[in-house]
């Protein structure tokens, strides 16, 4: 079942500026409209139990798609559809049944400690309080915050307080989570922790995720589909498998000789680096094979040799430059 | 329907009491604020005490009752400030894009909005429109009557202030109108509407409802009770709110999000 569907979405952010006229000086009365297409027609659907990575750089649309979605923001043109609701017109009803940690800005009060804040969401989702201190205690088991969730959310380091706006944002119960940039500041070891328990929510809440960030290993580790977003449109939705296996068909060949060699030239093999007997070598797999590369050595010459993978930041950064094919 | 009534009610009781939770962590400086306010609204007294000594009345109406449009008004600001002090914030979360929270939220926009924050100081003048009750000697009932006439004040003023404020969406600096029509209901509610001459009567009886924020409660609930005026105000005070739900419903179409990173204090 589709739990999002988007089809020709737009959105237009118009900015006025002063007319300069002929004689250099800015009018005083006359603007100039500017147009800027912050998402420019794209189309995609997601299904129930998904959980799909929306990246892209800064500017591209991300933040402002979520918006949309979740119906922060009015659309200019185009469909939406979340959950069957329209979330511009069915705002309080879409509500009740998606969350969202946005990373930049908080929900919790931080005067207050996060038990507080727990209670007072319970009445802003209008959730029985037996039912509500159920959850509370479900959700502090499942995070882990326990030990710290009486306490101000002032004093709570950032992951600490990232847990706490996840319990908060799942105390509904909600069918979608969307985060945005929910791992933004945060030390590894927090990283790691909240990207196990996203997976935990997807996995074993089957709660669909629709997550933004600018953290490769965040997108690598919790979602299975990758949609890239860039200038307003997508300009890649494919599985993370099929993103990993179609452009990772360059692998980086290190190897260390007992002697030097001369390596003879061939398409698909670029010598990145040549220091003395230590050689880096990129092999396009699409034009030359491995064997054909380590055919050119002979055995008794190696040393050492590691063979790995462009990493996928790397790939990535060259879908954003529109380098990739 | 009803239902949804219910749980907004549950909503602003909810928000009042987290309101005073926070700033119940700084005593001091809670009391401190309550009892400038009473203080500062006692010192008013005196400026009508010298007045009453030289004339006996100003357009009928003497001491007691200019107390009494002191009271309401007190109480009317008192009211919406405490419960709904969020609507002076409505600026700023415009301006600096910061909706977004209110906006995911199942409730109404506006609501969550004006319920998020509550001027402790507020409290005090409340307390004020009591203490005037008990300056001016008023019957029983009246203290009574005070709360709901307070109340009703109070809606006026908050959603006059939200209609106007409700600018910002489209015009930068659209709370300056908002801030002028509230001074004209601060400064003018607390006078004798006999010194109005009909022109200004009409504007306070329309656009800047004055007369519904101070005069009629007084007259109608308090000196010389009529209940079909007193349903009439009801009727007019919830005309007035429900143009500020359409006026900042409208305006939400033109929102912009922004990306300042923040927390919530």
């Amino acid at each position: 079942m589709k739990v999002i569907e988007v089809e020709n979405l737009r959105k237009e952010f118009v900015s006025k500026k002063r007319v300069t006229k002929p004689n250099g000086k800015k009018s005083i009365f006359k603007r100039e409209k500017s147009i800027k297409n912050a998402v420019d027609g794209i189309s995609f659907s997601v299904e129930e139990g998904e959980a799909l990575a929306f990246i892209g750089p800064n500017g591209a649309g991300k933040s402002t798609t979520i918006k949309m979605l979740t119906g922060i923001l009015y659309p200019t043109s185009g469909d939406v559809k979340v959950l069957g609701l329209n979330p511009s017109e069915d705002r309080i009803k879409l509500s009740y049944q998606i969350g969202s940690v946005f990373g930049q800005k908080e929900q919790l009060w931080v005067h207050l400690s996060a038990y507080e804040n727990f209670k007072f969401f319970g009445s802003i989702y209008d959730i029985k309080k037996d039912v509500l201190k159920a959850r509370i205690e479900e959700l502090a088991n499942i995070f882990e915050i326990n030990d710290f969730m009486h306490q101000p959310v002032k004093s709570l380091s950032l992951g600490q307080r990232m847990k706490c706006e996840m319990v908060a944002s799942l105390l509904h119960n909600p069918k979608m989570l969307f985060f945005d940039e929910p791992t933004i500041g945060l030390d590894p070891i927090a990283k790691e922790t909240l990207r196990k328990l996203i997976k935990k929510i997807n996995r074993e809440l089957g709660t669909t995720i629709f997550f933004t960030s600018h953290d490769v290993g965040d997108i690598e580790e919790v979602c299975k589909r990758v949609i890239i977003i860039n200038d307003g449109k997508i300009v890649l939705d494919d599985s993370m498998k099929n993103l990993k296996y179609h452009h990772l068909n360059k692998k980086i060949v290190e190897v260390n000789l007992k002697k030097n060699v001369t390596i003879p030239k061939k398409d698909g093999i670029t010598i990145l680096k040549a220091k003395e007997t230590l050689y880096k070598i990129e092999v396009d797999m699409n034009k030359t094979s491995m064997d054909e590369l380590l055919g050119m050595f002979k055995a008794d010459d190696l040393q050492d040799i590691t063979i790995s993978s462009t990493p996928l930041e790397d790939i990535i950064k060259d879908i954003y430059r529109g380098t990739n094919e | 329907m009803l239902m949804a009534v219910k749980n907004n009610l549950k909503l602003i009781f909810s928000y009042f009491i987290l309101n005073i939770k926070k700033e119940w962590k700084y005593k001091a400086s809670f009391f401190m604020q309550l009892i400038m306010m009473i203080v500062n609204d006692l010192f008013f007294i005196i400026q009508w005490v010298i007045i009453f000594n030289l004339v006996d009345n100003i357009g009928g109406y003497g001491f007691n009752e200019t107390m009494l449009l002191w009271g309401i008004a007190a109480g009317g600001y008192g009211w919406c400030h405490a419960l709904f002090g969020g609507a002076w914030n409505i600026k700023d979360i415009v301006y600096d894009g910061k909706l977004d929270v209110y906006l995911t939220q199942p409730k109404s926009v506006l609501l969550n909005v004006c319920c998020s924050s509550t001027e402790i100081a507020a409290l005090g003048d409340i307390a004020y429109s009591f203490i005037v009750l008990a300056i001016i000697g008023a019957p029983w009932w009246w203290y009574l009557i005070m709360p709901f006439a307070g109340i009703l004040a109070g809606l006026v003023y908050v959603s006059v202030y939200v209609v106007f404020t409700s600018l910002c969406f489209y015009i930068k600096r659209g709370d300056a109108i908002a801030k002028s029509v509230e001074g004209t209901l601060n400064k003018s509610g607390n006078y004798p509407p006999a010194i109005y001459n009909n022109v200004v009567k009409a504007i306070f009886y329309t656009v800047i409802p004055v007369a519904f924020y101070t005069f009629v409660p007084a007259q109608f609930m308090f000196l010389t009770f009529n209940i079909w005026a007193v349903l009439g105000a009801v009727g007019f005070t919830a005309l007035w709110v429900i143009l500020a739900f359409a006026m900042f419903k409208m305006g939400l179409k033109k929102y912009n999000s922004g990306n300042l990173m923040g927390g919530r204090l």
